[in-house]
């Protein structure tokens, strides 16, 4: 009988895509019904805050979710949100005090006991969520009254705050636990400014949230429908938004967005932002125990080899910048001069493969995304010194999992660092010994850890320099340039970019 | 089942050496033959001899030369002709060294596959029975799969490069070959010279190589042709879905992928790799028209 | 007629067979279910127990055994990547395709029918050569540089059609041009073929003694006759056409089905990979059978006995 559901599925959907032959209007309209059409890049599978963790998909989470408090990205201060204030009781205990009368999308409310059913439940490594560094910190949450909650972390943890105001969205405790993790993903609800309407095919569809509270640091949306589009291929998204198919795209190549201004319906951007993009190494040997890339003088070899002066003046655009520590400059902790430096010399690098016995050159997996000119600039750099990387060029999630699996012997990649301003999550999450790090230097993971649990701000500092210092000598990672994004989007739309890559439809308004 | 057949094989009477000189006397005469076998002997001239004809390396880049747009265009430097690619690199250069590719492929594949498309054929044909029925349905197996997932699939799987491509290509592309040979070597097996072989006590290799083969040439050429224009048509599809030729070898589909985010400012980006594409297909396939016109003795 | 439909029936099961070992083969053999089903972290003893839980410790031939069992149940697998039921994720994504599919065949043979016809019945005319050209050319044209350029053309430069999505027929424009034009040219060949070889038949040739008007002897009779083999080039090339929307798809940013496998390549998400495989061969099987047996049924003369 499941067969002759799903055919009268197929038909019914075949009725319903013949009948929308009949009006050919536009799919959507713009300023008129205060609705916007977003061409998106990432596909993703569940609405799932601590499984959606790819950036598009912290973007959709902060529209769909509240976080317990607000980190503006303007002055970096925390404002309150879901928590109306908050303090530190010791080290490891941070007390909330709840803002009343916040109501979820099914209008439940909201209370302590859902807050710390959230943090509980993610906090458990065997709930799965994808980025553990966000949550592995948290001990316990314990409720204290209705509105009061304290969370208790394993240690020392002083980027707590940042995590619990860039990662972790609160859920509704029963609907939760009623429908269980994974229809909660398809048909999620939160406490943030839109629900979800429609989510599949290709297309989220989000209206704003009319319960939702005042006097959060989020502003009651002025946009009352999103229409968020997945449209994966960069050129589709250039293509859709020169001719009005979609309002706003983003992950457009700089050299693109340049060549968008010129068109008159178009506002474009291309907006600093706390991602980093690295040529990250396999010191530890993933790809193979013996592997070239093991041997210091290789990887320092190409670090020689590639000339980021040049990629970053004509392919990075905009006010991007080199990097020479394995973190973003904002980043507290991020000392650049602690960064031993290797300028671009070919010569020299070529004489240091020969050194470590690779006089002939080797061959290695490159595995990257996001800009392939970029990819090819440091596949050709590679070549000049005699390394023959074959390029593989994926989507972002499969990217990073080929590095993570170790599968490629290089991964030009980057790392937003959850856009917060604490080298925790760059340094933090890339080199603590987890699959993101391929170097597994053990004094390197111990600096992290305990730069990680001190709360002593020089201390901390102290340790991340040196941190940076190993690094850097033992060249795990060729630090490449910040990442700077292009934004395009129709003239009529107010918008405005910020520093932490996390675009705010709720703040953004037809003029 | 029927099994589609893109050429129905025509086969002149008895084909003996004065009907090929013939062949060439008409084929000199065919404007069509003429016009497309001079295109196809200058890409594959262009081919060979890429090195000479190149002016620059084509993997060579210049980031600060990136993106001069080619002759026609006011912003053109004189250096690149055709201007340059996202990282610099001469595209005329480029272009010029993906026709290498392409050969390459179309070659390579097709050879291989025209190797296992005939051996299956000969023997179905000649042997016939259940011997027919089996190889029958492995051809029909094979139909009944999408070419282009199947390679796409097996490519992720082994990781994809030249030599993968070629392989992949060369074991799907060989079906029309299979059911060309078959049809045809039903219909030469029964004639008398093979039937006398047979009596004569000629090896078997002999019988079907020696005899049947060279008589079932005409439509094979045909379908060579036509499994040559897919075969560089479906390496490109591959190469621009990334699963095909990688980077930085200058494959014409590549470049249409590694262009795809430019087209809209700088159009002749995939204008040239596309048109090149196109150009090398039609004058393979109107190669094929033209030989099959020329050895149908007088049909269609 | 009875014993034609048992052969041809039975040709169909063997090659379904064989398709579902080879699809066996990709999914369980060429890549290792273990790992996909572990994900990104696995161990060795993760991988060990997977291997124990999932009976993939058992020989090849009792795990292929219950691979035809689950797919006669309906039960094609589960996605690695999103853990549902692979059938669902098809099912799905099938109305996009199906419809991109049978918009691009119409199209093919909105335009092919009448220009073969033409061709046939004026050769070697201007028309007839307008046919030629455009067979010989639409099979040479690679169909995602077609794609490319349609975007170009008609959704930037001339802004007059949507460029990507599903939302209304006006976004099936360009993708069905693009597919369409490469289901096109064998569609021309075998109209304009067909209705020479008619046309120069007895009884037309009596037709025409008899005075019937030329019109009518094309619509008729003519036509009516060298519909047949199209109909089952139309089935071979519907099922091509499964095939060839992988490319169209991930251009025009088409949510079906060649858009999911061409997703699930980049991911080694093997389970959905082969569904689509098996699902699009026994499609073609199934319409190859169909076509044949309507062949059959209007020809008598294929009734008897096969050429």
């Amino acid at each position: 009988m499941m067969e002759i559901r799903k055919f009268s599925r197929i038909l019914g959907l075949c009725a319903a895509l013949g009948a929308s032959t009949a009006m050919a209007v536009p799919a959507y309209a713009g300023p008129e019904d205060q609705s916007i059409t977003l061409g998106m890049g990432e596909d993703f599978p569940t609405l799932d805050g601590y499984i959606n963790t790819a950036r598009d998909g912290v973007v959709i989470t902060m529209h769909i979710y509240d976080m317990l408090i607000y980190r503006n990205p303007k002055t970096f201060e925390y404002e309150p949100l879901l928590a109306t204030s908050w303090e530190r009781i010791d080290d490891r205990t941070i007390e909330f005090k709840l803002r009343e009368g916040v109501t979820f999308h099914d209008g439940s409310p909201l209370t302590a006991e859902d807050v710390a059913f959230t943090y509980n439940y993610w906090a458990d490594p065997a709930n799965g969520a994808r980025s553990q560094g966000s949550v592995s910190w948290i001990e316990r949450a314990e409720v204290v009254d209705d509105y009061t909650v304290r969370v208790i972390a394993k240690g020392a943890a002083p980027a707590a705050l940042e995590f619990v105001a860039g990662s972790l969205p609160i859920y509704p405790s029963d609907y939760f636990q009623s429908v269980g993790p994974e229809e909660f993903g398809q048909k999620p609800i939160g406490a943030g400014p839109y629900k979800v309407e429609s989510f599949g095919d290709g297309l989220v569809k989000l209206v704003a949230y009319e319960g939702y509270y005042e006097g959060g640091a989020k502003r009651t949306p002025s946009i009352k429908t999103i229409n968020w589009r997945i449209i994966p291929d960069t050129a589709t998204r250039i293509a859709e938004v020169i001719s009005g198919g979609v309002d706003w795209v983003w992950n457009i190549p700089s050299d693109q967005v340049e060549q968008l201004q010129a068109v008159p319906t178009l506002d474009v951007a291309l907006a600093s932002t706390l991602r980093i993009a690295m040529v990250a190494l396999d010191a530890a040997g993933r790809t193979g125990a013996d592997n070239p890339l093991t041997d210091v003088r290789v990887r320092q070899a190409v670090n020689h080899a590639i000339d980021r002066e040049t990629i970053v003046a004509n392919l990075v655009g905009g006010d991007g910048e080199i990097l020479n520590a394995p973190c973003h400059p904002v980043q507290f902790g991020c000392d650049q001069s602690a960064a031993v430096i290797y300028e671009y010399n070919p010569e020299k690098a070529k004489e240091l493969l020969a050194e470590a016995g690779y006089a002939d050159g080797f061959s290695l997996k490159l595995g990257s995304y996001r800009d392939r000119s970029r990819a090819e600039a440091v596949q050709s750099y590679l070549a000049a010194i005699g390394i023959n990387a074959e390029l593989e060029m994926l989507q972002a999630s499969a990217s990073f999992s080929s590095w993570r699996e170790g599968k490629v012997g290089a991964w030009y990649g980057d790392w937003g660092s959850f856009s917060l301003a604490d080298s925790s999550a760059s340094l933090g999450t890339m080199f603590d010994g987890s699959s993101n790090d391929g170097a597994r230097d053990e004094t390197v993971i111990q600096l992290i850890k305990e730069a990680g649990s001190v709360m002593d701000p020089e201390e901390r500092k102290a340790k991340y320099a040196e941190a940076i210092r190993i690094i850097t000598e033992k060249a795990y990672w060729v630090p490449m340039h910040t990442i700077v994004m292009g934004y395009a989007y129709t003239n009529a739309l107010d918008f405005e970019p910020t520093l932490d890559e996390l675009p705010r439809f709720y703040d953004a308004s037809w003029k | 089942m029927t099994i589609p057949a893109l050429t129905t094989p025509s086969l002149p009477e008895e084909e003996t050496l004065t009907v090929r000189l013939g062949f060439w006397r008409k084929a000199i005469a065919h404007r069509t033959f003429l016009f497309s076998g001079a295109i196809l002997l200058a890409i594959t001239l262009v081919a060979i001899f890429a090195p000479m004809l190149a002016p620059y390396d084509p993997y060579a880049q210049n980031i600060a030369m990136r993106l001069k747009p080619p002759f026609w265009h006011d912003a053109n430097v004189a250096e690149h002709l055709l201007g340059t690619d996202q990282l610099g690199r001469d595209y005329l250069s480029r272009l010029i060294y993906g026709a290498r590719i392409s050969m390459t492929i179309a070659i390579g594949a097709t050879l291989m596959s025209a190797i296992i498309g005939i051996t299956l054929g000969l023997v179905a044909g000649y042997f016939g029975g259940w011997i027919d029925t089996a190889i029958s349905t492995i051809i029909t197996t094979r139909l009944s799969m999408p070419i282009i997932l199947i390679a796409l699939a097996v490519v992720a799987l082994i990781g994809p490069s030249l030599q993968v491509v070629i392989v992949v290509l060369g074991l799907l592309l060989w079906d029309q070959f299979a059911v060309v040979t078959r049809v045809a070597t039903q219909q030469v097996a029964a004639r008398d010279y093979v039937t006398a072989a047979r009596v004569l006590g000629s090896s078997l290799a002999h019988i079907l190589f020696r005899e049947i083969l060279p008589n079932i040439r005409a439509p094979l050429m045909v379908v060579a042709t036509v499994e040559m224009a897919h075969a560089v048509l479906l390496e490109a599809a591959l190469s621009f879905l990334g699963l095909g030729v990688q980077a930085p070898l200058p494959s014409w589909g590549l470049m249409l992928s590694e262009a795809k985010t430019s087209m809209f400012f700088s159009p002749w980006l995939i204008v040239l790799p596309g048109a090149c594409l196109f150009i090398l297909a039609l004058a393979i396939n109107l190669v094929g028209d033209a030989l099959r016109d020329l050895t149908a003795g007088g049909r269609g | 007629m009875l014993s034609f439909l048992l052969k041809r029936a039975t040709m169909a099961v063997v090659v379904m067979v064989n398709v579902s070992i080879i699809c066996f083969v990709l999914s369980n053999v060429a890549y290792d279910p273990a790992i996909g089903i572990a994900g990104a972290q696995a161990t060795d003893e993760d991988l060990a127990l997977i291997r124990q839980t999932y009976g993939l410790d058992r020989p090849l031939l009792v795990r292929y055994g219950e691979y035809i069992g689950n797919i006669a149940q309906g039960d094609f697998g589960v996605s690695y990547l999103t853990k549902r039921p692979v059938l669902d994720m098809i099912v799905e994504r099938l109305p996009v395709t199906a419809l991109l599919a049978i918009l691009s065949m119409a199209l093919a043979l909105a335009i092919a029918l009448p220009l073969g016809s033409a061709a046939a019945l004026w050769p070697d005319t201007i028309i007839d050569r307008l046919a030629q050209l455009l067979a010989v050319a639409g099979q040479a044209i690679p169909n995602f540089w077609a794609g490319l350029l349609l975007i170009v053309l008609f959704g930037v430069q001339l802004r007059w059609l949507p460029i990507s999505g599903s939302e209304s027929v006006a976004h099936f424009v360009l993708p069905s041009i693009t597919l369409g034009t490469f289901a096109m040219p064998p569609l021309i060949r075998l109209i304009r073929a067909g209705m020479i070889e008619v046309l120069a038949s007895d009884y037309i040739r009596t037709a025409k003694a008899m005075g019937i008007r030329p019109f009518q002897i094309t619509f008729k009779y003519a036509l009516k006759n060298a519909v047949l083999p199209v109909v089952s080039l139309s089935a071979v090339q519907l099922g091509f056409m499964l095939g060839g929307s992988i490319v169209v798809e991930s251009i025009f940013a088409l949510n079906g089905v060649g858009y999911l496998a061409w997703q699930s390549m980049s991911r080694s998400d093997m389970p959905v990979i082969q569904a689509i495989v098996l699902l699009i061969s026994l499609i073609y099987i199934v319409l190859t059978l169909l076509a044949d047996l309507l062949n059959a049924y209007m020809d008598p003369r294929l009734r008897s006995a096969r050429k």
